[in-house]
């Protein structure tokens, strides 16, 4: 089977229905479903918004130490992005890292890996305020699609937030984040991607952007049908069903 | 926070020479120490710390140099490497100019070797070179092209300026008779060797496991345990085996003598783990140091700290910061190393 080598990604992560875990630095599949072994198991540190500014503050400040470290300009999708457009309040496991802008020419790139010295400010963050030591990371880059492949939108509508003298933050816009979380809806079958959904409200044509988009790239359109109905008719847009059937 | 870091180190300062004063004036350092601590000083840690803080009071590094140049005999060099190996404590370039300068009399040949290579300093990285010009010995006497014709040739050598300073020869040999001065008890009697730091040992420990008095006192293991079993010879030392494990004790009714004139064998001077309490202190110091540190956020001096603290774990011995985090860090170490220092300075 298909090996990923990926440092910095937490013990295991999901793909899809699949699990992957990490083991020795490669991801290999495991069963969608593990008993929970030990309390640490269903523990996870979570990040609310006032936490994370200050971390990503701090960041700023480890890297401006070195007067030969570049500021760093990242573009982050997931809840922190939901969270500061006051779409949801609740905390955050992580701040996910779509990808990464140059600080000349603006043009956007690939955010994984991220640099040794990145990485290293940003667990010398974690250590002191006791975050998990992958609170900022770059393992959506990792799995998602080349960046050509997401809609001109994705790119437009950008909420720019600068902490300190190095860092900048683009903030995906609601509409990219209503494409990403309806990919994620229909990939990973979790709850909370539906009920971001909901809160981001998106309207008919936010969502017949959004799936088409989907169905176009990863999606298999007789697969998800069942799933995409289920979605509509949640999100109130249940007319568009039958665009959407097999 | 309630006080600057400039201020926290400043009053690190004051409080570590105060301590440095009474400490080597306990050894004999013209001086006058009006309190008798109740610890054994250890020679070799406190002269590798006072390369550091001493550089903050013209007058104790002059008196420090007085002592050694009439007792730098007393100094075990082979003790000095073994705690460098383990701590990065000191400045082994401010080490290798007095050594420099004591070496040029023949009684003190010994302190030749001390080097980059004898004080480990490519395993700590703290190899201090001028890259050009000269580094002051005093950060408050700094160099100035007129007083060239002044400087202490010996430290220049070094590439360190410092001010030509006589030797006022009003220091003393040790007092046999102070508790703080065991260990030089011990080396006027056995000699300058780890029989004596065993001795030291095994009077304020009473018993213990030939691993355990080698690491305190910063020796190998093996020749420890070999001069152990010497030592038991005498019959003054006796072997117990249990399991699989030989201890070394001694019998507090054996030694009244060695105890001193105001400590009775029931109440021994403590034994302090000098290297790692002075490398502490150190490292807290040098972090402070730090060129911009001061204009930084609390936030950030905190995770500086701690960045330095996580990086010797023996720092945790001293610290109560284990389940802090952000600026409640930085006020908890801060609080740490003031009731720490204030140990070392009561009264």
């Amino acid at each position: 089977m298909k090996k990923w080598s990926c440092p910095e990604l937490p013990d295991s992560y999901r793909r899809g229905n699949t699990c992957y875990t990490l083991k020795n630095k490669n991801l290999t599949k495991q069963p969608k479903f593990t008993l929970v072994t030990s309390i640490t198991d269903v523990i996870i540190r979570q990040v609310s918004k006032n936490q994370y500014s200050d971390a990503l503050e701090l960041l700023s400040e480890f890297l401006a130490k070195d007067s030969t470290n570049y500021p760093v300009w990242l573009v982050v999708c997931g809840s922190a992005a939901l969270q500061t457009h006051g779409i949801i309040r609740r905390a955050t496991k992580d701040v996910d890292i779509f990808a990464e802008r140059n600080e000349v020419t603006s043009e956007f790139g690939a955010a994984y890996p991220l640099s040794p010295v990145v990485q290293k400010a940003i667990k010398s963050v974690a250590a002191i305020l006791k975050l998990p030591e992958n609170w900022l990371n770059a393992s959506t880059s990792f799995f998602q699609l080349p960046l050509g492949e997401y809609p001109a939108y994705f790119w437009s509508d950008l909420k720019d937030e600068k902490y300190g003298s190095h860092v900048k933050v683009s903030y995906l816009s609601p509409r990219g984040l209503i494409t990403l979380k309806t990919l994620a809806a229909l990939q990973r079958d979790a709850a909370r991607d539906t009920l971001d959904l909901i809160a981001l409200a998106p309207t008919e044509t936010n969502m017949q952007e959004a799936l088409d988009w989907c169905l176009s790239t990863t999606v298999d359109r007789s697969a998800a049908a069942p799933q995409i109905a289920t979605l509509l008719t949640r999100l109130n847009h249940g007319n568009l069903t039958q665009r959407y059937q097999a | 926070m309630e006080t600057s870091l400039k201020d926290t180190k400043r009053r690190l300062v004051e409080q570590m020479l105060d301590f440095l004063w009474r400490q080597w004036s306990a050894i004999g350092l013209a001086g006058h120490a009006e309190i008798e601590d109740h610890w054994v000083i250890d020679p070799e840690a406190l002269l590798l710390v006072s390369s550091e803080f001493a550089r903050h009071d013209a007058r104790l590094f002059g008196e420090i140099l007085d002592w050694l140049d009439t007792n730098g005999n007393l100094i075990n060099l082979k003790r000095v490497f073994n705690i460098r190996k383990q701590y990065p404590i000191g400045n082994p370039l401010v080490m290798k100019a007095i050594a420099m300068k004591l070496c040029k009399n023949s009684t003190f040949i010994k302190w030749k070797t001390v080097s980059d290579k004898s004080l480990h300093t490519a395993t700590h990285g703290d190899a201090q070179q001028p890259l050009d010009g000269l580094i002051d010995l005093f950060p408050k006497l700094p160099f100035t092209a007129d007083a060239l014709p002044t400087c202490d040739e010996d430290f220049r050598a070094t590439g360190i300026y410092s001010p030509r300073a006589e030797l006022r020869g009003m220091s003393q040999p040790p007092s046999p008779h102070a508790a703080t001065n065991l260990i030089f008890k011990m080396r006027a009697l056995f000699g300058c060797n780890s029989r004596a730091e065993i001795m030291a040992w095994l009077l304020t420990h009473r018993s213990g496991h030939p691993a355990q008095i080698a690491r305190d006192i910063h020796y190998f293991s093996k020749s420890i345990q070999s001069t152990l079993n010497e030592m038991a010879t005498s019959g003054l030392i006796i072997a117990n085996r249990s399991n699989r494990e030989k201890h070394f004790r001694i019998t507090p009714s054996d030694w009244p003598a060695f105890y001193g004139n105001h400590h009775q064998a029931g109440n021994p001077p403590k034994w302090q783990p000098w290297p790692e309490i002075f490398t502490t202190i150190q490292l807290y110091y040098q972090t402070l140091n730090q060129q911009g540190l001061d204009s930084s956020s609390e936030l950030f001096q905190a995770a500086m700290l701690k960045e330095t603290m996580d990086a010797f774990p023996y720092t945790k011995n001293y610290l109560t910061t284990e389940s802090t985090s952000g600026t409640d860090y930085l006020q908890t170490l801060l609080n740490d190393f003031q009731s720490l220092l204030a140990e070392l300075t009561p009264g």
